[in-house]
This record gives C-alpha cells, structure tokens and sequence, in this order.
C-alpha cells in the first residue's frame, strides 16, 4: 500500500525532531530512511506505525487518512531496535500474540493460529527452536523472531527500526540479503530506518536522506549517490576527502588542479569540493601534480593511501593487487590527477 | 515460501550465556584483595554486631516467650484478646495490602510508561510515608476523622467510626506502607522500558491485554516482592496504628499494640509469646524474600540480557 506524507511537523520540547517534511512512497516499494543520529528518521517511522502522533501535517495510507488513527487500525508490522520480544514468552507465542489479540471477530482458531505460526517460523528458519525463550536466542535470530511476529497479522506495512544496528557484521549482511528476498517475495510495503549509508544503498528501492529533521534527497541508490544533492548528503554518502576549492561552472579549482565536475553547480566562487578516494588516480612522480604518500593502510584487499597534495590531506584507494599499489612506500613522491569531484557553493 | 540464509548464527544461540557455565578462573592476589587479617577483622566486627543486635535479640523472643513451658505458650496466644488481635492484625493486611497493590500498580505504570504534568511531584509524594515519622502519619487522620477533627461532627452525626475504629487503623496502615509497592515497581518497570507495550500495541493489542498480556508477568517476581514487604510492615506497623488505635482490647488492639499491652502490664510471657509470632512472620519474610530475590535476580537479569 502506497504511503502519502505531506508536510508532517513534529516536535519534542523544544527539539523539533520532523521538520515539514514531504514524502510518497509507492505501493510495494522498499524504502530507506538514511540519516544520523538525531536526524528525525526513528521519530518519522514511529509516526507512520502510530506510535507517535504528527503536531500538524497529513499522512495517508492507501489514500486513508491516517494521521490520527490507532496503530492496529493502519495495518502496519513493527521491527523494534531492540527486536521488544515478550521475553515471557516462547519463540511460538511471542509471534502468535498478534493473532491472539486480533480484534477481528471470531478470532482464529487454535489449528489456524499454529499453522501460521508454524508457517512463518518455517519462513524465518526458526521452526526448530520454537520453544525456546528470548533470552535463549542469538540477536540474529531475535531479529528474525520479531520479523516473523510482524509478519503474522498480515500487514499491509512494514516498518522496521534499524533493523540490523545491534547484530555483528557477517550475520548483518545475511540478514540484509534475506530482508530482500522476503520483501521480494511478499511485495509488502517496506520503511526501514537506518543510519548506515552502506545497508540503505545495498538494499533500498529508493532512498530518502534526512537531515535535522528535513528531507534532504530522495533518490534511487544510483541517483543519489552519483548526484548528491547537498554537501550533507555528499558527506553522509562517503563523499571522501572535502577540500576547499573555486566554482568555474562545470570544474572547479582545488589544490591548484583542474578537476571536472560530476554534478550541476550554480555560481563562481568559494565552495566545498568532495573527492572520493576512487576518483584519485595515482601516477607516476613526473605526471600530474605532486604529491606525497603520508601513510599506507592494506585494508583486506584494498590499499588506502593518504597523501599530502601541497599541504592538503587526500585520501585515495587502490587494489592491493594493482601495479600502481606496488612499489609505494611512505615519504615517496608520486604524482596525482583527480577524475571528478562533487562541488557545493560554500 | 523458505529463503536459505546462512545459519552459523543459529549456533549462538547455544553458547548465549543460559547454556554456559563460567567457572571464575584461580585468580592471583589482585589489587583489592587485602591481607588475611583485614578480611578477618572485618568480617569479624559485621558477625559480632550481627550477633549482639540482631540474632541475641531474637533468641530472647523466643526463649522468654517459652519460659513457662510450651503449654503457657500456647495459652497465651489462644486467650480471647489475642486471638482478637491476631485477628485484628490479619483484617487490617488484608485490606491495606491490596490497596496498596492496585495503587502501586497504577502509579508505577503511570509514571515508568506515560508522560504527564506533576509526573515528579508524583514521585515525591510516594516517598512521604517514608521519611514522615508514623506518629504523625497517625496523627493526622485523628486530626481529620477525630471527634474533634475537620469532619468529625459530620462524621459523628452520621454514626460513621473511624479513628479508634477498624476503619481508621486501615487508613493508617494503608498510609504508611504504600511506598513499598510502588518504589519496588518503579525501577524494575523503568528498566524494563516501553518497548514490548509498544510491540503489544502494534501487533493489535488493547491497552487492558497489553497489560495483562505483556506487563504484568514482565513485574510479576518485583510485585511479589513488594507484596511480600509491604505485608510485613502492614502486620507490624506501630506507630502510626497507635495513634488511631484507642487501645481497645479485643476491638482495636493489633498485634504489635497487644504486645505493648502486655508487657506493661508485666505480662512477660504473654507478651513474648505474641512477639515471637511477630519475629516468626518476619523469618518467614526474609525467607520468601531471600527465595524471590535469588528467583527474581535471575529475571532481572533475563530482562539486561534482550
């Protein structure tokens, strides 16, 4: 179902966590809610689940208005940070308990509910451990537990609160990979928040930026990465080394070099420039600009290169394996050639 | 529909910290182990005054209580006024402590899952009990219900006993033990935090079964243990009960009170023998209490371990 956000305010106190923020999200879509901390993306996924209440503003969904109604009235499944399992509860009941409490009348019946429980747990892989207690599970398996509980009302939404923040890097990425199949699978309307620029591009339809409680960009993956809108959402995407630089319409001047510009800037003049590490491009010492190596760090496969570019403090990145990796050492002398840069009016 | 993911982590669940047993490694002396005889010095001084004030005293109640002999006792304890008081004393838990349960329950719930103005006035009022002296707790529903209290005439009038009545010994009680509740709940509920009412409430829950489905058994070892305090300051309770009291033997004598009778009446053994049933109800107490704290301890620590 199609989620309509049309100038949604919210604030706590003095904070104003949302600020007029506007935002469609189509039927079935997989949407990504970016931003730091403090940035309102929590505070606007708990206002489309009905946990919080907009101070002005409309939200539909389906073409509802909804702005005001009850959570269990929207039709929405929640995944808690926190996953908020019943820890007084099986893996079996904690994901029955949306059937129990169900409002509709008859409520289904002790064959029914088990069925789907069952299903669902067979859908999560968690059937055989459905005795078992929260506290009894590993956080992958909790998250996957609050997913399937979600689930099983049926919802015609799903929000999810970082879903993955708390979980170890490996078990994160199975997950991610996971959510995606689901979601393809059952086509639900999905809102995940996250503050992590990596999960939102690998996973997300589209992806809206927030930023101090406005929306800074929303774009599929490729769009906004490849044309940020704002030096924050530049930044926030791992926009790589910011310097100071002149506008010249379609390049701009940093460090003394010529670099073209990868998006539209309006102006001359004193601006930001980002370049991204894969944009600098190391030559030998007699071609393009000077510069110096400050450091080497082997990442896994990757080399990082710190460079000191006259006086400015560039980060490049290189495959271990490359010929150009071979052979640097720090203190040498190499040359430098920006590809492209993101350039904003300062 | 089943999607393969990759399940290494469903091991984990087998090492998470219920399955493993940790034996503490031999650790060498460490910075705040201190020398042999610190540690016997100190621990030494904790027995001796546990000793002296605490277990010394007790062994009195019960060796004075059965100086004459069992049968004594046991006369002393069935005789009509005791018997009374007994009585008396268990009416008046019985009703000031589910009083305070249900108050309890609503203020802690009130103040760990909502926000409202005068949330921390609230707060404070709850430890009053606590740190007014019981005599005055006392005092003021005299002042209040008294024959010459603000409503005494209306009271009198309508031929309604309160003070030197049952009635005034139950507000009195109710007065002084209706923290114990409450400030048992409100950290447990406050660490507890509002996530699960929230998942409740989404998953279609209304506010009643989220409460009876989802909060209650997360406080139920807490409200025990609450209950379990707030009945042993609720049978015995002096102070407060004394002053409303009147002293009427056989009518608004509670034990405690029955106790003090006696004993100035140089009824020793009399006296002791009613003490001794009060010292036996606060064993009995630190008993459960010892058990739902070993019981509870693990709960709580359930609830870190999310």
């Amino acid at each position: 179902m199609s989620i309509q956000i049309s100038g949604i305010n919210k604030r706590f106190g003095g904070f104003t966590a949302v600020d007029h923020v506007d935002l469609s999200i189509a039927s079935g879509e997989l949407m990504a809610l970016l931003g730091p901390s403090g940035s309102g993306k929590t505070t606007l996924l708990r206002i489309i689940g009905g946990l919080d209440f907009a101070d002005s503003g409309q939200l539909l969904i389906d073409g509802v208005d909804s702005t005001v109604s009850e959570p269990h009235a929207r039709r929405v499944g929640f995944v808690f940070q926190h996953y908020a399992l019943f820890r007084h509860m099986t893996v079996f009941e904690n994901v029955a308990f949306g059937l129990r409490v169900a409002r509709r009348r008859p409520r289904p019946a002790e064959a029914a509910i088990r069925d789907k429980v069952m299903g669902l747990l067979d859908l999560v892989q968690l059937a055989p451990l459905a005795q078992r207690y929260p506290n009894q599970l590993s956080g992958g398996q909790r998250q996957r537990v609050a997913l399937a509980r979600a689930l099983a009302t049926e919802p015609s939404v799903l929000l999810l609160d970082e879903p993955f923040g708390a979980l170890d890097a490996k078990v994160r990425k199975d997950l991610r990979r996971w959510l995606r199949d689901i979601h393809k699978g059952m086509g639900v309307t999905t809102v995940f928040v996250t503050h992590d620029q990596e999960e939102a591009l690998e996973l997300a339809d589209r992806v809206t930026i927030l930023h101090q409680g406005r929306v800074e960009q929303v774009g599929t993956p490729a769009e906004v990465y490849d044309h940020p809108a704002s030096a924050f959402v530049c930044d926030f995407l791992g926009g790589g080394t910011r310097l100071d630089c002149t506008l010249a319409g379609d390049h701009a001047d940093i460090a003394g070099l010529t670099v073209p510009l990868a998006n539209d800037v309006d102006g001359r003049g004193a601006g930001i420039a980002f370049v991204r590490p894969h944009d600098v491009e190391i030559l030998p010492a007699a071609a393009g600009a000077a510069a110096r190596i400050a450091a080497l760090h082997p990442v896994g496969p990757e080399l990082r290169v710190d460079l000191d570019l006259a006086g400015h403090r560039l980060e490049a990145v290189l495959d271990r394996q490359s010929p150009e990796a071979i052979g640097l050492s720090p203190g040498a002398l190499v040359g430098v050639r920006l590809r492209r840069a993101n350039a904003y009016p300062a | 529909m089943a999607i393969p993911i990759d399940t290494a982590d469903d091991t984990e669940g087998l090492r998470s910290e219920a399955f493993v047993v940790t034996m503490p490694p031999p650790r060498p002396r460490g910075a705040l182990d201190d020398p042999l005889w610190v540690k016997l010095l100190v621990s030494g001084i904790g027995l001796l005054f546990l000793l002296l004030f605490i277990l010394l005293p007790l062994l009195a109640v019960f060796t004075e209580a059965l100086r004459r002999g069992v049968q004594t006792y046991l006369e002393a304890l069935t005789e009509p006024d005791a018997l009374a008081a007994i009585r008396l004393t268990l009416v008046v838990a019985a009703i000031a402590v589910p009083a305070n349960l249900v108050f309890g329950v609503c203020a802690a719930w009130a103040i760990t899952k909502h926000r409202f103005p005068g949330k921390s006035l609230l707060l404070t009022l709850i430890d009053l009990p606590f740190s007014v002296s019981p005599v005055i707790s006392g005092l003021v529903y005299v002042l209040l219900f008294g024959a010459h209290g603000w409503f005494g005439s209306w009271l009198r009038d309508h031929g309604i006993h309160i003070v030197f009545a049952v009635p005034g010994l139950v507000l009195a009680t109710v007065f002084v033990t209706f923290p114990f509740i409450a400030r048992e709940l409100i950290p447990l509920m406050q660490a507890q935090g509002r996530d699960e009412e929230e998942a409740a409430i989404t998953l279609g829950a209304s506010g009643w079964q989220t409460f009876r489905r989802v909060t209650l058994p997360n406080i139920r070892w807490g409200l025990l243990y609450g209950v379990l305090l707030c009945n042993a300051r609720a049978m015995g309770e002096f102070g407060a009960v004394s002053v409303v009291s009147g002293h009427i033997r056989g009518e608004t004598n509670t034990m405690p009170l029955h106790v003090e009778i006696l004993y100035n009446e140089y009824n020793f053994v009399a006296a002791f023998a009613v003490a001794s049933l009060l010292a036996l109800l606060a064993l009995v107490t630190l008993v459960l209490k010892s058990l739902l704290e070993w019981r509870y301890g693990a709960e709580l620590a359930a609830t870190r371990r999310r």
